[in-house]
């Protein structure tokens, strides 16, 4: 908390990726890590519901 | 590990320096957009026709026998595609669907179905799953496009108004009785019902004494020597055969039956006067006369038609007779008001005569997933317990009209 308020106060100060990297880190986040993270998400997701309805639910009605 | 857990941490907890929080969020919400949109964009490229037939299995099979049924090409031009009748409609289901695609994708690999013949063979496997899920949802998808609530049952053909009522009523599942309305019914010959296996295994069990009577519980041929090398003819499930003596794997069976005195006489019956079929012989055998002995010979009133008492030995296969023929037909009767309950109620048994059955069964045999033995054996199940054998109809059984006919 301490840390992060000083950095808030002190925009200059000493966090070395925070400066340089802070928007390719964001684009690569927006644009590609998260969306492949949603789309493992819901294959996991697809595959779950399948094995639940293999092995208790059977096909869905 | 644990770097890599900092640097996350880091990444989502430590506030921006440089960018502002507005830019942060616009930025994230066009991401977001754009990656929904990205993700829907694929998903209906794998729900498109051309997706399905892509893989050569469903291009070469399942494409031509659809072109030849009303989805493809009607008077409304309204098109099924592929994935209107099997991919489901919503959310959680179809995720869930496609992720069970990676076992298609597995199978197309490994080219399980990847000819005519292994997909024809396979195919049943494929179409009990597609019937499974069908039944499971209700048909659906297809109540996507048709539906009970919609339908005008006036303005159906006559043929179809009995039966469409009566499944509105019940709600009932349209691929119940619509099996293969959009591909070829897979072949039920390869199939078996598996509770023949059962009857199979507990006649391997059955002792045999010689001279007692026993019932066959599959379909089996016969032979005239024991090394069972000259066949001459096949007898039917659910036959009353008399044992005479058992050698290595064969067994010598007598056979009392009755026969029509027209033509070769090669088909056998159990009863006079009655078409209950059960056994049926090579012409030249059915002709001799030191292999078939003729007992008896009655007119049949009914038809005029001279029916003869006839009584033959043959060799057969051991291990395929019970003593009892009841297990054979408690497997017939369950498949008897599985099948043919679907679209009625399953008629009573001893509503029709012994004659009047095989016409009626012919004719809706087509409409169930019944395989060839199963048919025979539910047939032969509702003409033994037709109104000519009922005591409840009055009628008696054959058998006693004959022994009081008998002088
Ligand atoms: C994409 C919409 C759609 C779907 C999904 C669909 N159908 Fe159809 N169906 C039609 C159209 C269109 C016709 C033809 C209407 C006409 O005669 O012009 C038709 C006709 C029929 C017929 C009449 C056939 C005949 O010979 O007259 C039956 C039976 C039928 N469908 C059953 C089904 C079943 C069972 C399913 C589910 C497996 C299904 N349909 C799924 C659109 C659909
Ligand atoms: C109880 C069995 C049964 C069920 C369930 C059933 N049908 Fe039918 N349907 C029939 C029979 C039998 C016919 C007449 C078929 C024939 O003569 O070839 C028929 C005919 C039709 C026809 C042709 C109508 C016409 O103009 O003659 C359509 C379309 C149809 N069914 C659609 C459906 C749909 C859609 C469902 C599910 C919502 C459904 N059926 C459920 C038994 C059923
Ligand atoms: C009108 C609905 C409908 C359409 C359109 C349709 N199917 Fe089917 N399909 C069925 C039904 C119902 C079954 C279950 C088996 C049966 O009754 O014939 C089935 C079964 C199958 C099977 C299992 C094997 C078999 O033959 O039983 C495959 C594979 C298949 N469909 C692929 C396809 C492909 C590929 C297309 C597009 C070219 C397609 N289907 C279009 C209704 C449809
Ligand atoms: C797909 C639906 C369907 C299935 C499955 C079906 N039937 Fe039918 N059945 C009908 C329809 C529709 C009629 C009326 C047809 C008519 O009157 O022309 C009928 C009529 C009959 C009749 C005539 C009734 C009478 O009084 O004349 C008999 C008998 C019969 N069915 C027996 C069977 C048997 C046995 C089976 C099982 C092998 C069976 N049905 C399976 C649809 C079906």
């Amino acid at each position: 908390m301490n840390n992060q308020a000083s950095g808030r106060t002190a925009p200059s100060g000493a966090e070395p990726s925070g400066r340089k990297n802070e928007w390719p880190r964001f684009l690569l986040l927006a644009f590609v890590g998260l969306p492949i993270t949603m789309t493992l998400a819901i294959a996991a997701y697809g595959f779950v519901v399948w094995f639940l309805q293999i092995l208790f639910f059977g096909p869905p009605s | 590990m644990k770097n890599l857990l900092r640097s996350l941490r880091d990444l989502f907890l430590k506030p921006s320096v440089r960018i502002g929080l507005g830019v942060l969020v616009t930025g994230g919400f066009i991401a977001g957009v754009l990656a929904w949109q990205g993700f829907n964009t694929a998903m209906e490229a794998t729900n498109k026709e051309e997706f399905c037939l892509s893989c050569h299995t469903m291009h070469d099979n399942l494409l031509p026998e659809l072109q030849k049924t009303v989805h493809w090409n009607n008077r409304t031009g309204v098109r099924a595609r592929c994935p209107d009748c099997h991919v489901p409609h919503d959310f959680t289901d179809k995720v869930a669907r496609k992720m069970q695609a990676s076992r298609e994708v597995l199978g197309q690999l490994l080219g399980t179905i990847d000819t005519r013949e292994k997909f024809k063979e396979h195919r049943i496997v494929l179409a009990q799953r597609e019937w499974k899920r069908f039944s499971a949802n209700g048909s659906k998808e297809c109540r996507a496009c048709h539906d009970y609530k919609d339908m005008d049952f006036d303005k159906m053909r006559p043929a179809s108004q009995v039966a469409m009522r009566k499944a509105a009523e019940r709600n009932q599942s349209c691929v119940d009785c619509h099996k293969g309305v959009a591909h070829q019914l897979p072949e039920m010959k390869g199939a078996r019902n598996p509770a023949f296996d059962t009857l199979v295994s507990s006649a391997a069990g059955q002792s045999v004494d010689a001279g007692k009577d026993y019932f066959l519980v599959v379909p089996q041929e016969l032979y005239a020597d024991e090394g069972m090398t000259k066949r001459i003819g096949a007898i039917e499930v659910a036959t009353q055969v008399k044992v005479l003596e058992t050698k290595g794997d064969a067994q010598r069976v007598e056979l009392a039956l009755w026969r029509k005195n027209k033509g070769y006489g090669r088909v056998w019956y159990s009863h006079f006067g009655l078409n209950i079929t059960s056994a049926v012989l090579d012409k030249e055998v059915a002709l001799d006369a030191s292999f078939v002995k003729v007992l008896d010979t009655k007119e049949d009133p009914m038809t005029g038609l001279e029916w003869q008492q006839v009584t033959a030995t043959a060799w057969m296969r051991k291990g395929s007779v019970l003593d009892s023929v009841e297990p054979v037909w408690s497997i017939a009767r369950a498949s008897y008001s599985s099948s043919c309950s679907v679209c009625h109620r399953q008629p009573e048994e001893a509503h029709f005569d012994a004659n009047t059955w095989p016409g009626l069964f012919g004719g809706m045999v087509s409409f169930t997933s019944m395989d060839d033995d199963t048919a025979r054996v539910v047939l032969k199940y509702l003409q033994t317990h037709s109104s000519d054998f009922s005591t409840s109809h009055g009628a008696g059984s054959p058998d006693s009209a004959l022994q009081t006919a008998r002088p």
